[in-house]
């Protein structure tokens, strides 16, 4: 296969159209400290490609702060520690729960007066998906 | 001081991207298909158990899929690019050399730390990338890019191994290039190959052995350097920037259906003039120069075949979308010719430049600082609510009947904020 050339014809009834304005007078006194606006990135993610984002679903966790259809901010970089608020596989099934150690045993507790804490069985172990660092509450 | 290079690759990428979010997969015998739902290009291990090689058309396997015994995926490449992405960004914590080979890889320079730490760093990296992205690795270290990629083989060939091998010593080399097959090593391909093992020469060990004028005479340059690393010389040198550093931007397709007018052909390339400029402008690169192609099915060779392709030229360099959707219609009515099923068209900008250095033509009026300001707004709009939200008319306003064929396709999990995962409290 050969390309073939096609130009674009000119047409030489249209001059170019300059659009930026030609500066005159001075300078704003403020350009000297315009900063970067805030960004919520900046704020909320410390790891970028390790942050991922959840939708949560259930109402077990509101104790925590966290409610039915907010947005979960999670970093997977993080070791989990006792009393952080994780992702965890469960059963097959991505589920939010506070990671808690008793006894140096780890437990996983629900929020809410009518959610008991995970049973677990004593040789099944947690897997983490990522620690759940930040909440996204919609108020409208 | 010698080179040492790790080489990175992801374990059945696209498979375990699709496992990452969604753990109802893990352990499944799961496979990735190709563009249009064609075959299958990447498999799990238990989909590898079953005997499913790779390449098997999804027809092949629809019975087991409809007994639930294998599962298949329509590739999904916003999730499996921004996964990339990560993947990538962990490893340059490691290295601030790296050569982004491919989607799934990358070489990684760890020249200058103490020999007896390798292995160790090698753990380092598989343990932090699975941690910070979900993604299973395995690390292959030694002096060339050959022999890393050797290492890399071994690590996924024995599970023993734990997925990293440092193949820095000789004598390692020797014991390991005995017995692998010489079709393994890099840059030997299926047809080299058979011509070496018809030569006598069936091992990495024979080839690494073999006389390089021999080599070089016989097959090419290109096979003596293989040699030669294999040796331990290193001859194959770093692409700074990465390999995939973007001399070109390709966007093409195959079309779900044999494609027979002008109208579906100018639609489906003018979507594809709009996906390549907003990667050109998310490179924040210009482009004076573009290749537009449309082809038949090869592999019908019952029906009559064509293949024509057209360059096309802006006044100046360029990432403004407009100016080669106006050139679209008059290349097409160079191109197309009735009478043909179209299988495949696409657009490619080529010769990339970046902002800084490329002299504007005085006369033109290309991109206007208010063309720029509305492709930003463009893009800033499609990255919000999905692609194509707004496009331009000719890219069509019905539903597009050139599209791939997408019939098992996941989420945009980690792209559209619709699409994040759903997880239960």
């Amino acid at each position: 296969m050969k390309p073939i050339q096609i130009l674009p014809q000119p047409n030489p009834e249209v001059l170019p159209f300059y659009q930026s304005p030609a500066a005159c007078g001075f300078t704003s006194p403020a350009a000297d400290y315009l900063q970067e606006t805030l960004s919520l990135d900046q704020l909320l993610i410390r790891h970028p490609a390790a942050t991922f984002f959840a939708r949560a679903q259930g109402r077990s966790m509101e104790g925590a702060g966290i409610f039915d259809g907010d947005i979960l901010i999670i970093d997977r970089s993080l070791s989990p520690k006792d009393g952080d608020v994780i992702l965890t596989l469960l059963d097959g099934e991505l589920i939010v729960k506070r990671l808690v150690y008793r006894n140096n045993k780890p437990e996983l507790h629900s929020e809410h007066p009518d959610y008991p804490p995970v049973k677990l069985d004593s040789e099944q172990e947690i897997t983490v998906w990522g620690v759940v660092t930040e909440v996204i509450h919609h108020l409208r | 001081m010698k080179e040492v290079i790790a080489l990175c690759d992801a374990n059945a990428f696209y498979c375990s991207c699709e496992q990452v979010f969604d753990p109802s997969l893990i352990d499944k015998a799961l496979g990735v298909l190709s563009n249009n739902d064609g075959c299958i290009v990447a498999r799990t291990a238990q989909l590898k158990a079953l005997g499913v090689a790779m390449g098997t058309p999804a027809f092949k396997v629809m019975d087991q899929v409809e007994r639930g015994e294998i599962i298949l995926r329509s590739s999904n490449y916003a999730l499996y690019g921004d996964m990339s992405s990560r993947f990538m960004s962990v490893l340059e914590q490691f290295s601030p050399k790296l050569e982004v080979y491919s989607i799934d890889e990358a070489f990684v320079d760890l020249s200058g730390f103490p020999e007896d730490s390798l292995h160790a760093r090698g753990l380092d990296m598989k343990q932090r990338v699975f941690q910070w992205t979900g993604l299973p690795i395995g690390v292959g270290i030694s002096t060339t890019k050959t022999l890393a990629k050797l290492a890399n083989y071994a690590a996924k060939k024995f599970p023993a191994t734990g997925g990293v091998v440092d193949l820095t010593n000789p004598v390692r080399q020797q014991r390991l290039m005995t017995i692998t097959p010489v079709g393994e090593v890099w840059g030997v391909g299926r047809r080299i190959g058979k011509r070496l093992e018809a030569a006598g020469i069936h091992t990495a060990a024979q080839l690494a052995n073999a006389n390089r004028q021999w080599i070089k005479k016989q097959f090419s340059v290109v096979l003596e350097r293989t040699v030669c690393e294999l040796q331990g010389e290193y001859c194959i040198p770093w692409e700074e920037g990465g390999s995939a550093n973007k001399h070109q931007i390709m966007c093409s397709r195959s079309f779900g259906h044999r494609v027979t007018t002008k109208q579906e052909l100018h639609a489906a390339l003018a979507s594809f003039i709009c996906r390549a400029c907003e990667k050109l402008r998310k490179q924040k690169q210009y482009s004076r120069e573009a290749i537009l192609f449309i082809r038949t099915d090869p592999f019908k060779d019952n029906l009559p075949q064509t293949g024509r392709s057209l360059k096309l030229m802006a006044p100046s360099p360029t990432s403004d979308s407009s100016v080669w959707l106006q050139q679209l219609t008059p290349a097409l009515d160079v191109l197309f010719q009735e009478g043909y099923e179209y299988k495949k068209a696409g657009f490619a900008l080529m010769d990339l430049c970046s902002g800084q250095g490329f002299q504007g033509d005085l006369l033109a009026a290309a991109s206007t600082p208010e063309n720029t300001r509305m492709m930003s707004v463009l893009d800033a709009i499609n990255q919000r609510f999905g692609s194509q939200t707004l496009r331009p008319a000719s890219v069509g306003f019905e539903s597009q009947q050139w599209h791939m064929n997408q019939q098992a396709l996941s989420p945009c999990y980690t792209t559209q904020w619709r699409d994040i995962i759903r997880v239960r409290i």
